[in-house]
C-alpha cells in the first residue's frame, strides 16, 4: 500500500545515473577555471600538474517536472598537498571555557554545504535534472606532491521543502608526482542511492 | 619597490580571470602599483572563498569574517569585481556573490 508521502508527492525520481566517464555524459555546461563539467572522469593538466575528477549525477523523474526540483550538495573533504592538510568543512575549535573541538574533513563529524552553483545544474528535459562537479586540484606545485583529495558527497534533490531523492558518493584522488599519470588513484564510487518518496533504494 | 608595468599587469589579471590562481592576482597588484600588503590581507580574509574554489567546490560564504572585511572593503570589492568579470562560470559566480554580500551589508 502506498504511503501518504507517495500519494501526496507530485514529483518522484525512479532512477539516478552516476556518470564518471564520457559514456552517457551530457554537454551544455559552461567553461570553468579548471577541468570540464562536460567530460567526466579523471582530469590531469600537464601544464599545472593539476588533478581533478569530473562527474555528473543524472536524476530521472517518473512523476512531475525537473523544474520543480532543486539540488543541494554537501561535502566532507580532506586534501593534502605535501605536509599541508586542508579540510572542508574545517575543524571547529573548542568553544571558549571548555568543550571539545569538532573535527571536520573526510573523517570528521561536520558536514558542509557545497552548492551546487547554478552553472553546475542543467535540466536537459522535463524528466531529467543533472548536477555536475569537478573536484580536485587545479594546480599542484612540485613541493606539494603527493597530493591527495578524499571527499564524501551527498546530493539531494528537493521539491520545495520535501526531499525527493538522494545519492551519496566518494571522490578519491592520489597523485604522487607530476609524472604519476594515470594517477595512483583517481576514482569516484557510489555508496547509496535513495528514492525518498517511496522509501526505497535505487539501482 | 617593483616597477609598474601595465602590460605585464594586464596579462597577470587575465591569467587570474582564466585560472583563478591568487598568485596571479598578487602579481597583478604588484605590477600595477597597488598596496600589496593590503591586497594580501584581503585575499587571506577571502580564504573561505578561495580555498573551496581552488578545490572545485562551493565557497563557504558563511565563514567569511564580515567584520574584518569592512577594514578592507575597497580591496575586496576590487577583487570581487575582477572575479565577476571572468568568463569562467565558477570564478564569475563567486565574484558576483561576493559583490552581492558587500552591497547587502552597506
Amino acid at each position: 500500500m502506498p504511503s501518504a508521502r507517495t500519494q501526496l508527492s507530485p514529483v518522484a525520481v525512479d532512477r539516478i545515473d552516476f556518470v564518471n566517464t564520457s559514456a552517457g555524459a551530457i554537454t551544455g555546461f559552461p567553461a570553468i577555471t579548471s577541468g570540464n563539467l562536460n567530460t567526466p572522469g579523471p582530469y590531469n593538466n600537464p601544464t599545472t600538474n593539476g588533478v581533478k575528477h569530473g562527474l555528473q549525477v543524472h536524476f530521472h523523474l517518473d512523476r512531475g517536472t525537473s523544474s520543480a526540483l532543486t539540488p543541494r550538495r554537501e561535502i566532507q573533504r580532506t586534501s593534502t598537498g605535501g605536509s599541508v592538510v586542508q579540510k572542508n568543512p574545517p575543524d571547529r575549535p573548542a568553544p571558549p571555557g571548555g568543550g571539545a573541538a569538532t573535527p571536520g574533513g573526510f573523517d570528521g563529524t561536520q558536514i558542509g554545504p557545497d552548492g551546487p552553483a547554478s552553472h553546475e545544474i542543467l535540466r536537459p528535459s522535463a524528466d531529467k535534472i543533472v548536477v555536475a562537479d569537478v573536484p580536485g586540484f587545479p594546480a599542484v606545485p612540485p613541493v606539494n606532491f603527493p597530493a591527495t583529495y578524499r571527499a564524501h558527497f551527498t546530493v539531494t534533490v528537493a521539491a520545495g521543502t520535501t526531499d525527493v531523492a538522494r545519492i551519496k558518493y566518494d571522490v578519491l584522488i592520489n597523485k604522487t608526482s607530476a609524472s604519476d599519470v594515470p594517477n595512483t588513484e583517481n576514482r569516484s564510487v557510489v555508496t547509496e542511492k535513495e528514492d525518498l518518496v517511496r522509501g526505497r533504494c535505487l539501482k | 619597490m617593483p616597477e609598474v608595468n601595465p602590460s605585464a599587469a594586464a596579462a597577470c589579471l587575465r591569467r587570474f580571470q582564466e585560472y583563478g590562481d591568487t598568485e596571479d592576482l598578487a602579481q597583478y597588484v604588484r605590477l600595477s602599483g597597488g598596496d600589496t600588503a593590503r591586497y594580501e590581507a584581503a585575499v587571506r580574509l577571502l580564504e573561505p572563498v578561495f580555498d573551496p574554489l581552488g578545490h572545485g567546490e562551493y565557497p563557504r560564504y558563511g565563514d567569511l569574517d564580515r567584520q574584518r572585511m569592512r577594514g578592507y572593503e575597497a580591496e575586496i570589492r576590487s577583487i570581487a569585481g575582477w572575479m565577476a568579470a571572468s568568463e569562467k562560470a565558477d570564478l564569475s559566480g563567486a565574484g558576483t556573490a561576493l559583490l552581492g554580500l558587500l552591497d547587502a551589508k552597506s
